[in-house]
């Protein structure tokens, strides 16, 4: 708990020195949750079509997926692609901790510290919001929702490793790491909330790694799961979890591989 | 002798904003003169150094006379225009070479920037490519043509930038560390370029420079400028003479140790090699050269003027002494 | 005339250094391609959930939608260098276009024409062929003037705020990001029409950057919506945006005599 503690403080004074760009991404985030929260108040205006969520659980998913905008993996470790061009890759195979578990950690702090500003910022704003534009959080669901950003961070995570490992074929890596986060990002729910799409397809997706990153937590957190769907959702997301982490290693671990046989 | 570039008074007021210190703290306001009063002229077919230590107004002058900079107060006409006022009709008269920046296309190869210079400065095709050809054989860079920019040596890009900032045949050439960071045959073929480009086609130019070989073999007039304001307006002489007009003896001794007459110090020793500064004024050269044969068993000795660069650091420290 | 020659001669150079990085050239095209092409989709499954948004149909909004994209991306293929104005200043280059016998802010324009926008015009323009095709009526000529006019001023309002974003270097060094706000943010809230959004957020976009008056004024006339406004309103809109590439030429006037008053 201790290490875990010194670990957030560093990574917050890191934060800090980012602050002008923490301040401008908040802001962002902060219109963009006005327009996307507008836009779904006029849709609800004329019924709820097939969505599964009520106009105040979409606008607090709106205010979540914000939030933790910054968690979702928009690219693997950058300077590791950047290692991969100009073969100074080379040294980070030479390390003797395993090259997964070391980026699978870096992976981790490059997506949850960015929110130590952003998430409570957001949070404390869109919770003192007037009336329909107001974060409601389910409260008893609380302490499992949280539990589930937890775990979709850590898919997250994987994620990104996943990306970083296919750095190792630079030109197709490249190529995945700029397209495949965008198309995640909004089966994850990132852009719309799954729960507003066509019941079909909101099903579907929601069985994809992709919930499992941000879908699932943000639906038990606005109160639109049940303990036995929260529970349901949390299995997902540790089988995802497991399945992606064997994925990522095992990528990363054949990049590595050819990566030795080209030498470097 | 026809005057080309007149300054007067000129006075160059910045305020800069320091960092906030943290988010809340105000935000600290500090004014710099950068020049204050400049005042000279240069005639038509001059080479002029315009020197100085870093941060003493040598690139804000020049950012003046070219049109970049508006100055708080004074005034300067080049070709009897007022640069900064107008500055689209004035930069087409004028060549200006930055040392560490490079004017031509990252990507493109030398011609094509050459070619995109042409139709910026609306240049006449036919008379351009003249030009063009010209330059390129005196610069000797007809091989560098085809290759992109980014593939240059700093040398070959220095040669391609002076062609470039002399496609439009301007009168006056603005040089500012046309030779840091060269070899030494890019500085002698650098060099031997603009002393010709000055005697054969009567280019005036402005040179900076912290190369006093390149003052030495090409300027007979030189400006010094210190803390913004102008501190010599003559020959190399004149700047000997500003600097102490100290006098350098290298003398072989075979004593170790012997006394030296006022007026005189021993700058080193090395073996029997010692370097002793005297100054002409309270010492003359005979009478030093006497006493080290009757006290210290002189074999040989050289008398000479101090290097130009000896020169430079005598007068930074002076300027440092009087101002800082 | 001459202009017009320099402009190509600048602009097309730009062009063959960009085709000299062609895979990085075309992973960009793709990627912004791909980047609009998840705000389309969103649209259209929000219309699949809910049927209609307050009396607009898909085909509709997708004409809102096509017109704000192809407006933008055109603006961001011609103005590109404005949009990395921030690094010129930093790197002291802005002297070397105060060097040269040309206009500084001609200079920056035709300093950059990226092609990888060729991606979200596409997209923008297929979104507004599809929203077209879908009308009940074939357009008339008039109407189809109408619509390129709108995409003429969406253009310079666009060009007009990349020209602010820029002219803030002259004061601030570096890139306001908060300028993101408005232009995504501007495109995202023009994408739907104006009248679903709270009064505040309508007459930004309506008075402050006009962007609503460049595609749901004269959509609003060629759908034969309710307008609070004159019909002939309409027709005037798009010259909002001359007027706020106008406000952008003073501000980068202003900027310039700054600089070179300050040197820096």
């Amino acid at each position: 708990m201790r290490a875990f503690l010194a670990l957030a403080r560093t990574a917050l004074r890191q934060q800090m020195q980012y602050r002008a760009a923490a301040l401008a991404g908040a802001a962002t985030q902060l219109a963009f949750g006005f327009l996307y929260a507008s836009v779904y108040q006029a849709f609800y205006a004329g019924g709820a079509g097939e969505a599964d969520l009520t106009l105040a659980q979409a606008v607090s998913y709106v205010w979540l997926s914000q939030g933790t905008y910054r968690m979702m993996p928009w690219s693997g470790l950058r300077d590791i692609d950047a290692m991969m061009r100009d073969g100074r890759i080379a040294f980070e195979l030479a390390r003797p901790r395993a090259l997964f578990s070391m980026w699978y950690g870096r992976a981790l702090s490059l997506r949850t510290s960015p929110l130590l500003i952003n998430l409570p910022l957001l949070l404390v704003i869109s919770l003192l919001l007037p009336g329909d534009f107001r974060l409601r959080l389910a409260l008893p669901m609380l302490p499992l929702g949280a539990l589930s950003l937890l775990l979709g961070m850590l898919n997250s995570a994987a994620v990104t490793t996943l990306l970083t490992g296919t750095y190792f074929w630079t030109i197709s890596g490249q190529g995945i790491n700029r397209i495949a986060p965008m198309i995640g990002s909004f089966l994850a729910g990132n852009i719309i909330p799954l729960g507003l799409l066509p019941a079909a397809l909101r099903q579907a997706l929601r069985l994809l790694p992709f919930a499992a990153m941000l879908d699932a937590p943000l639906r038990i957190l606005v109160g639109a799961a049940d303990i036995r769907a929260a529970l349901q959702a949390m299995a997902l997301q540790i089988l995802w979890l497991a399945a992606l982490l064997a994925l990522g290693r095992a990528v990363v671990q054949a990049g590595a591989r050819k990566c030795m046989v080209q030498g470097g | 002798m026809q005057e080309i570039i007149r300054a007067e008074d000129l006075r160059v007021r910045f305020i800069v904003r320091k960092r906030r210190a943290s988010l809340f703290a105000p935000r600290e306001k500090a004014v710099v003169e950068a020049l204050r009063g400049v005042s000279f002229s240069v005639n038509a077919g001059e080479i002029v150094g315009y020197l100085g230590p870093n941060g003493a107004g040598k690139s804000t002058t020049v950012k003046c006379l070219s049109g970049i900079l508006t100055p708080t107060s004074g005034t300067a006409t080049v070709f009897s225009r007022v640069p900064w006022q107008e500055r689209v009709a004035h930069v087409r008269k004028i060549g200006v070479v930055f040392g560490q920046r490079t004017q031509l296309w990252w990507d493109l190869p030398v011609q094509d920037s050459f070619d995109l210079l042409c139709d910026i400065y609306d240049l006449d095709k036919r008379a351009y490519a003249q030009t063009c050809r010209e330059l390129v054989e005196c610069m000797d860079i007809g091989d560098l043509l085809r290759t992109p920019v980014r593939q240059l040596s700093l040398g070959q890009r220095m040669r391609c930038d002076l062609v470039a900032s002399l496609l439009h045949r301007p009168r006056i050439l603005f040089l500012d560390e046309p030779t840091i960071g060269l070899d030494a045959v890019s500085k002698l073929s650098l060099r031997a370029f603009i002393r010709d480009l000055n005697r054969e086609q009567g280019v005036t130019v402005l040179l900076t420079t912290h190369d006093m070989d390149d003052v030495e073999a090409l300027c007979r007039r030189v400006l010094l400028i210190g803390r913004g304001r102008l501190l010599l307006d003559g020959s190399l002489d004149d700047l000997r003479r500003l600097a102490g007009g100290k006098r350098v003896c290298r003398a072989q001794v075979r004593k170790a140790d012997f006394p030296l007459p006022p007026g005189a110090a021993l700058r080193s020793r090395r073996g029997e090699e010692a370097e002793i500064e005297f100054d002409p004024e309270t010492l003359a050269a005979d009478q030093l050269v006497l006493h080290l044969a009757r006290t210290a068993g002189l074999r040989d000795v050289q008398i000479q003027p101090p290097s130009l660069d000896e020169t430079m650091a005598a007068l930074y420290r002076q300027m440092g002494e009087v101002e800082g | 005339m001459r202009a017009m020659r320099t402009y190509f001669a600048l602009a097309l150079s730009d062009v063959r250094s960009q085709m000299q990085h062609r895979a990085s050239f075309v992973l960009q095209t793709i990627g912004n391609f791909v980047a609009s092409l998840m705000d389309a989709l969103g649209i259209a499954a929000l219309f699949a959930s809910f049927g209609a948004l307050q009396g607009w149909s898909l085909y509709e909004v997708a004409v809102l939608y096509g017109i704000v994209n192809l407006s933008f991306a055109l603006a961001e293929a011609l103005g590109r260098g404005f949009g990395e104005f921030a690094r010129v200043i930093r790197e002291g280059n802005f002297d070397r276009l105060l060097l040269r016998p040309r206009a500084t802010l001609f200079q920056v324009l035709a300093s950059r024409l990226e092609v990888s926008r060729l991606g979200r015009l596409l997209q923008g323009a297929g979104m507004l062929a599809l929203g077209l095709a879908g009308l009940p009526e074939p357009l008339h000529l008039w109407q189809g003037l109408l619509l390129a006019v709108c995409v003429l001023g969406g253009v310079l309002l666009f060009l007009g705020l990349l020209l602010l974003q820029a002219s803030a270097c002259f004061w601030t060094l570096e890139s306001l990001e908060v300028f993101n706000i408005l232009t995504y943010g501007g495109i995202q809230a023009a994408a739907y029409p104006l009248d679903i959004y709270k009064k505040w957020l309508r007459d930004f976009f309506l008075y402050i950057v006009p962007l609503g008056s460049l595609n749901y004024l004269p959509s609003a006339v060629l759908f034969g919506k309710d307008l609070p406004f004159p019909v002939w309103s309409a027709y005037l809109a798009p010259l909002a945006g001359a007027a706020f590439l106008a406000l952008g030429i003073l501000a980068w006037r202003a900027g310039v005599r700054r600089y070179r008053s300050s040197g820096s």
